[in-house]
């Protein structure tokens, strides 16, 4: 797909590990894990909103469009 | 509801076995063995579908008849009825074993639903087939009544295995969504 998600760059820059991302979030590991990877067909909102509240950050710094693929 | 129908297909597996090895040991059987005497025939009773058809009257009747081949007859249509039923059962348990798993929208299942649409269609057609064919060898071997077989399908079996295929079709449609929700975040 042609949108990426940028998780993992948003966390190294936090420095913040994804176990403490999910104690934060209340979505388990392996979803997390997931997201991160992309193997996910979809994000709830309340599940961005709240990623985007503890990373302190846009939806748009954790997705990415990329129109080459 | 699930241990009974754990039971019944243990039960049935049984009774197959038993068909089975009677089917296999009936033709050593010697012919004399079924010999039967018409004169201990009070009346036959036939059922078919929901009506029960007592013939009667058939008292003054003498002679002896061979019923070998009826009653081999008799083991092949039973063995088939049971095959059906057991057939239909299996798949009826696999599907309650994965609703009490909290899977029901497997893909499994939705092949289970097919298999058991088809089975009933073709039942329908196959059935009253085989049974009509041992109503007519009944007629023929006492030869008491003058019978005419029609096959027709079984429009009940017809209705059930259509329902139960649209409801595979429903359950398709239910297995993408699950899908989708398994794969939000």
């Amino acid at each position: 797909m042609a949108i990426i998600i940028r998780l993992d760059r948003v966390l190294a820059d936090r420095k913040m590990q994804l176990s403490e991302l999910s104690d934060k979030v209340e979505v388990s590991i392996a979803n997390l894990s997931n997201l991160k990877t992309g193997k996910v067909r979809a994000i709830r909102f309340s599940t961005l909103n709240k990623i985007c509240e503890v990373l302190e950050c846009q939806p748009g710094d954790i997705l990415e469009y990329s129109s080459s693929e | 509801m699930y241990r009974f129908l754990r039971i019944s297909v243990v039960a049935l597996y049984v009774l197959l076995g038993l068909l089975f090895l009677t089917s296999v040991v009936l033709p050593f059987v010697s012919k004399g063995v079924f010999d039967f005497n018409l004169a201990n025939l009070d009346n036959i009773d036939i059922q078919t579908g929901s009506i029960l058809y007592e013939v009667r009257g058939i008292v003054t009747l003498t002679g002896i008849v061979n019923v070998k081949w009826l009653v081999s007859l008799a083991f092949v249509v039973l063995t088939v009825n049971l095959v059906f039923f057991q057939f239909v059962l299996i798949q009826l348990k696999q599907i309650i074993t994965d609703v009490y798993h909290k899977i029901p929208f497997s893909d499994k299942n939705i092949k289970r639903l097919k298999y058991m649409g088809i089975a009933y269609l073709v039942s329908s057609v196959v059935l009253p087939m085989v049974n009509g064919s041992l109503f007519a060898m009944v007629a023929n071997t006492f030869n008491i009544f003058e019978a005419t077989v029609s096959f027709s399908m079984d429009l009940q079996s017809v209705f059930i295995g259509i329902i139960i295929l649209i409801l595979a079709y429903v359950f398709e449609y239910g297995a993408a969504l699950q899908e989708d929700i398994d794969l939000t975040v």
